[in-house]
């Protein structure tokens, strides 16, 4: 059903500042649900390939959130200016990736993620008794290290991941900092700072491009360290996008259940909120889709390889629920207009979409347990200690936006464009 | 102020699309009198010369049937070689004016509406050109029906695992569904033709085509429905074209062709090289026929950055090529794009990069985006460029897995000759389009405009 349209209350705009006591207690709650997991996990390899999960999700939540602001910015766009607040609110994300970054190094350092960062999982081989093949697979995995160790290396990685973060917590800073100035600032300091984020977008977007695509590179492709796909960074970008506008949808919903944001955003931004769910989840597919039929039409064994360790021992499911839950289940649901604007609908498809992008991560990061050992995964299955640590992330994620809008206004009062994003209807 | 001065952009207020303060009869004047003028001499000299070009279709064509394929510079390994760069380079120029028309109208973006019916013809030319290609190719052109679905004398039919097959498909349907959507937004505009039409031959030709518009309030209702229902269905459509075309090539095993960043590399590609073309020829047309007032620096300038936008997506695409051929530790694939930069198509190579990846990036500069001879050289280079990405990807093959079977390509006339007829083709098109048609939609500039606004004049 149609959410009724009503005017735009200033009095609303206000996040309570007891938002940050709030933020404090689910910080606590994460970490603690990150700590139980690692305590009631055995298997440390399993839990640093759970905590990647965790990781990436944080990582693309931020890196979507400060993408669709600065695409909003740099296209003068007014339809999202109600709604955009709430989008600089996730990119506090990217603050909290540096900090998860550490327990990543040290799970890294410790041997339980990258083979690559040791002996690209020479000894495992070696170690490992019954492999079909076995000497083979000790001369390819030593015929990769003398091939792949230019990029794959721990003090390379270590600073080109320094670097994305770098990156993309000054963009953020600087976009939150000048956001927050239009609120209190004159007609045109506000101007000015709306200029200013527009400009930094420019340069902006092509390099959170890049450092998104690198990032996906070093921390997700290099898992399985001999398979490698042009398109794999455009993946994780179309998913962050999904990410992003789903959060947005849900966000916006409990806000203004909460009484806040009223009317500021309305039936027309959430039908176009859904729209940007749907376009990207479509451009999801097809970049995926892209990447399994060319892969599957070539018949290359250094490329199948991917496909057949993520489709062994039960591990396929994860794929199908991609294919159909990811794709076909959204597609379907979000293509008619009555739908985009039901409200109920958009928000139970944002929740799903939310688990189909931990779904996909899950399935691209998890069979790469004790990679290169065959099987060394085990059959699939969902540990309690995973679901744990994933939701531990995600809730210090949530936590930080909290934290970031404590006290803030929740619609960018100030911008210039907010009247013009206020009146605006679909036709 | 000169109608070729900078608009300056104020966040606290949209700039007007029309400039001049034109109203609505203006606009419309404006863009019907292009028609309805005498044949102007630049005209018909313009035409004259691009009909003339155009001729060396038919007579290329007669030589090749009567030869075969042998008078054109096919070897082995490079059986595709120039036709199908061509191909490829014309299906690139039809994608600016789909994705001008469908996706900006799906994301409302109301500058569209001055360039939109420019751009879309240049769709329908060049999917026209680009058809022609893969017909000829075939070698036994009488043949050319074996293309479609249908089984031959030997009730074999086409396979229907390769993408060449898909390619029927899509360029067929990309094809019917640009010219519907081209011809769907001309309606209204040819029924003020014909209202305005001073002749009854003009009158009865617009009329025909108009098909009984009245401009009833029921008429715009279905009328922006169908227009909302094709933009939505030619927005999948621009992807999906350039897609198959890709998988002809990333279907394969050979190195520098089977990446999995083909299908968008050929998508963001062809809408880069179709903005290029797009930017090249409205600036040219715009002076030319007097456009300045509805085609402002504004639209220009927009056009401008999401060519430099583009730029960078299809230099990523690049880098990425580069960087995981590199990274693989595959050695073919690392063979091919030395060989790509410095081999024997080195200097294709470069121009390439320096075409779509170094010169776009003038476009950083306010002063190049406002500079309509800037536009038109670095719009024409970005075709060129394009032209030879397409050259570079094709003729990788040159160098594959034997060196026994390493050869170049060099083009014969014939070769060159129906490439040239098929810019002739493309141009001679053009220019009667301009003749007789409204070069921009009348009706979409009159609702963008701020009188279409319920509001406008109320002062209260």
């Amino acid at each position: 059903m149609e959410s009724p349209k009503i005017p735009f209350d200033p009095a609303t705009a206000k996040a309570p500042t007891s938002w940050k006591g709030l933020s404090v207690l689910l910080a606590l709650v994460g970490a603690g649900l990150a700590a139980g997991a690692w305590f009631i996990q055995k298997d440390h390899s399993r839990f640093a390939h759970a905590y990647l999960v965790g990781f990436m999700l944080v990582a693309l939540i931020g890196t979507g959130a400060l993408m669709f602001v600065m695409l909003q910015q740099l296209s003068r766009a007014g339809w999202s200016v109600s709604s955009r607040r709430i989008a600089e609110g996730w990119m506090s994300s990217l603050f909290l990736l540096v900090l998860l970054f550490i327990p990543l190094v040290l799970l890294a350092k410790q041997g339980h993620l990258y083979a690559w960062l040791t002996d690209f999982g020479a000894a495992a081989v070696k170690n490992a008794g019954n492999i079909p093949d076995a000497d083979r697979l000790a001369a390819h995995v030593h015929h990769m290290s003398e091939k792949k160790a230019f990029w794959l290396n721990e003090s390379s990685w270590l600073a080109r991941s320094a670097f994305y973060l770098v990156a993309w917590v000054i963009l953020a800073a600087l976009i939150l900092r000048r956001s927050f100035a239009t609120d209190v600032a004159d007609k045109e300091g506000a101007a000015a700072n709306t200029t200013f984020i527009g400009k930094l977008s420019a340069p902006g977007i092509p390099l959170l491009g890049l450092t998104l695509t690198f990032a996906s590179f070093d921390w997700v492709m290099s898992l399985q360290f001999d398979w490698y796909s042009t398109i794999f960074g455009v993946i994780h970008f179309a998913d962050s996008m999904v990410l992003i506008a789903s959060l947005l949808i849900i966000s916006v919903a409990c806000i203004q259940g909460k009484g806040l944001m009223k009317g500021a955003v309305n039936v027309e931004h959430k039908h176009d909120l859904a729209k940007w769910l749907f376009a990207f989840n479509t451009f999801f597919a097809f970049v995926s889709y892209a990447q399994f039929i060319i892969i599957w039409f070539a018949d290359i064994p250094e490329e199948t390889v991917w496909y057949h360790r993520h489709a062994a021992d039960g591990w396929s499911l994860l794929g199908w629920i991609s294919l159909f839950g990811h794709f076909f289940v959204i597609f379907f649901l979000l293509m008619s207009r009555h739908m985009k604007r039901n409200h109920f609908v958009t928000v139970l498809v944002s929740i799903w979409a939310i688990l189909m992008a931990i779904v996909h991560l899950y399935w691209e990061i998890m069979p790469t347990m004790g990679y290169p050992v065959p099987h060394a995964a085990g059959p699939f299955g969902v540990q309690l200690a995973d679901i744990l640590v994933i939701a531990g992330l995600l809730t210090l994620s949530f936590a930080a936006f909290l934290f970031t809008l404590s006290g803030r206004n929740l619609v960018a009062v100030g911008d210039p464009r907010l009247q013009e994003g206020l009146k605006f209807e679909n036709y | 102020m000169s109608q070729n001065a900078y608009i300056p952009d104020n966040p606290n207020e949209r700039v007007s699309l029309v400039q001049g303060g034109l109203n609505f009869s203006q606009v419309t004047e404006t863009v019907a009198s292009i028609a309805e003028r005498p044949t102007s001499k630049i005209w018909l000299f313009a035409f004259l010369h691009a009909a003339g070009l155009a001729g060396l279709v038919p007579l290329a064509l007669v030589v090749l049937l009567w030869n075969g394929t042998g008078v054109w510079g096919l070897n082995n390994p490079q059986a595709w070689a120039w036709d199908i760069v061509n191909f490829v380079f014309w299906v690139g120029i039809a994608h600016a004016g789909t994705f001008i028309s469908s996706i900006l109208t799906l994301t409302r973006q109301p500058w569209r509406t001055s360039i939109g019916r420019f751009a879309e013809a240049m769709t329908v030319f060049s999917v026209a050109c680009a058809g022609m290609f893969p017909a000829v190719h075939v070698g036994r052109a009488w043949c050319a029906h074996w293309l479609f679905p249908v089984p031959n004398q030997m009730d074999l039919w086409p396979n229907f695992h390769s993408p060449l097959l898909w390619d029927v498909f899509a360029v067929n349907t990309y094809a019917t569904v640009s010219v519907l959507f081209w011809y769907l937004g001309l309606i209204p505009d040819l029924a003020t033709m014909r209202d305005r039409a001073k002749n009854s031959v003009a009158k009865i030709a617009y009329g025909v085509f108009a098909l009984g518009w009245t401009g009833s309030i029921r008429q715009w209702m279905n009328f922006e429905k169908a227009y909302q229902i094709f933009a939505a269905i030619a927005t999948p459509l621009i992807c999906a074209v350039s897609a198959v075309v890709s998988c002809d090539f990333a279907g394969s095993q050979i190195p520098g062709w089977h990446a999995t960043i083909f299908p968008l590399y050929f998508v963001c590609g062809a809408v880069f090289q179709g903005f290029c073309a797009t930017i090249f020829l409205m600036a040219i047309f715009r002076t030319t026929l007097g456009l300045e007032n509805l085609v402002t620096m504004r639209h220009l300038e927009n056009l401008c950055k999401i060519t430099l936008a583009l730029s960078f997506i299809v230099t990523y695409i690049y880098f990425m090529e580069y960087f995981i051929a590199k990274f693989s530790g595959n050695p073919y694939e690392a063979f091919c794009f030395d060989n790509r930069m410095v081999g024997w198509y080195a200097v294709g190579y470069w121009t390439m990069i320096i075409c779509n990846g170094v010169i776009p990036q003038l476009f950083w500069f306010r002063a190049v985006r406002n500079s309509i001879p800037a536009m038109i050289v670095i719009g024409f280079l970005g075709v060129f460029g394009m032209w030879f990405e397409r050259y570079i990807i094709i003729m990788a093959i040159s160098h594959d897995f034997l060196p026994s079977s390493w050869e170049g390509f060099m083009p014969t006339f014939w070769d060159c000759a129906l490439f040239l007829g098929s810019i002739g083709t493309f141009f001679t098109l053009l220019l009667i389009f301009i003749r007789f048609v409204p070069v921009i939609s009348i009706a979409e500039v009159k609702m963008v405009m701020p009188e279409a606004k319920p509001q406008h004049g109320d002062h209260h």
